[in-house]
């Protein structure tokens, strides 16, 4: 490869890797955020995440969709750091699980939906609430989620059957504290 | 297999549409610097995802590090006089340019300082400049230059559209055309597309 070619090479990867960035921040981000991630720690996993894309950008041969190869990164970041501070998050569940999960002061500064979503799926195990959110709420495919957590079909099945279960509960127990309704949503 | 319940659907749908993420511009500001400045930290899960390279992955490397191991030796025995030169020994373990053989011409110069790189940003100051004193060649070697150390970086856009016109003060017009074609559809409100606009990399093809 010439000088020059190799440099039209290197010039060309910011603006590469810069669209992808721009058009799939906001997935990951959310992505991020419902694998449970805190609040505070989002921002800097995201980050990781795509620390971690642009080494391996000349890795995607498309054999997924660009989605699911992201997801299947951000899922190993957020693995790897909930593993580094599993024992600090659980002091903080367990905090907010001390008080009543009704209308705190934590909320005030977040939409009221995703507050609730979030407390719902804290109810949920980890394998559950990573197979719940892969279909419900990102809407992947069985065999993709199997793909990525590296199981069997059937496996995907049953955590996602356990997992509605689980969230259905945790929303009923929801409702029953307020009459049966989700007042923000009418 | 049961599905969601209506409210449990309403509830992930309207929490989705209000989830706003932080602007994109400020966190893609934050990634640049980290991707130039910072090392990735110990932990990231690199290995699982694939950037620590395998035990196979590093065979693959073991090729190009005896290679360059070799050809390290062979600049170095071409630079020094061989009276100053240790045997430059390396095995495939070690890609690294072998100490032995740089440690004694260190040595043998003690007065002599290493060489100070400029500021990044000072690379694109001084390419702008010498551009402008009608020196294009220099402008485009500093431009270079940046590029080499930092192909990431906060400037990289300015880095791109720099290139673009003294591209034109080269008199490489068709190269100057093809890379301000990709600069403006890439960046196209960038404070530096008038300036690409303007030049001749928005001229008709001849």
């Amino acid at each position: 490869m010439s000088e020059t070619a190799a440099q039209d090479r290197t010039l060309a990867i910011a603006p590469a890797f810069e669209a992808l960035y721009r058009e799939h921040y906001p997935f990951v981000w959310r992505s991020v955020r419902r694998l449970g991630i805190p609040d505070g720690e989002v921002d800097d996993v995201v980050q990781d995440v795509f620390v971690v894309v642009h080494r391996r950008l000349d890795d995607f041969e498309g054999r997924s969709s660009v989605r699911t190869w992201l997801f299947g990164i951000a899922y190993r970041v957020v693995r790897d750091r909930r593993r580094s501070f599993a024992a600090r998050v659980d002091r903080e569940r367990q905090v907010e699980h001390a008080r009543p999960p009704t209308e705190p002061d934590r909320r005030l500064a977040r939409h009221q939906a995703v507050a609730t979503l979030d407390d719902l799926l804290a109810e949920l195990d980890e394998d559950q609430r990573e197979t719940f959110v892969m279909a419900e709420v990102l809407h992947m495919s069985a065999p993709e989620i199997a793909k990525i957590m590296e199981v069997k079909l059937n496996t995907v099945y049953s955590r996602l059957r356990r997992a509605r279960e689980a969230f259905e509960d945790a929303l009923q127990r929801y409702l029953a504290r307020h009459e049966g309704e989700l007042p923000w949503l009418s | 297999m049961a599905e969601l319940s209506e409210k449990g659907r309403k509830l992930i749908d309207a929490a989705m549409a209000n989830d706003e993420p932080p602007p994109v511009d400020e966190s893609w500001g934050t990634l640049v610097s980290r991707l130039t400045e910072e090392a990735p930290r110990g932990d990231l899960p690199l290995r699982d995802a694939g950037v620590v390279p395998t035990r196979a992955s590093t065979r693959r490397w073991i090729p190009i590090a005896l290679v360059v191991s070799a050809l390290t030796a062979v600049v170095l025995l071409w630079r020094w006089p061989p009276d100053r030169v240790q045997p430059a020994v390396t095995t495939a373990d070690d890609p690294k340019p072998p100490a032995a053989a740089v440690a004694p011409a260190k040595a043998a110069r003690p007065a002599e300082a290493p060489p100070v790189q400029p500021p990044l940003e000072q690379l694109l100051v001084e390419a702008e400049a010498a551009l402008t004193a009608g020196d294009p060649d220099r402008a485009m070697a500093l431009l270079q230059s940046h590029a080499e150390r930092a192909p990431i970086h906060a400037q990289a856009t300015q880095r791109m559209a720099l290139r673009v016109l003294v591209l034109c003060a080269q008199g490489k017009h068709e190269q100057a055309r093809d890379e301000g074609k990709a600069f403006l559809a890439a960046h196209r409100q960038s404070q530096w597309s008038d300036a690409v606009r303007r030049s001749c990399a928005a001229s008709r093809r001849p």
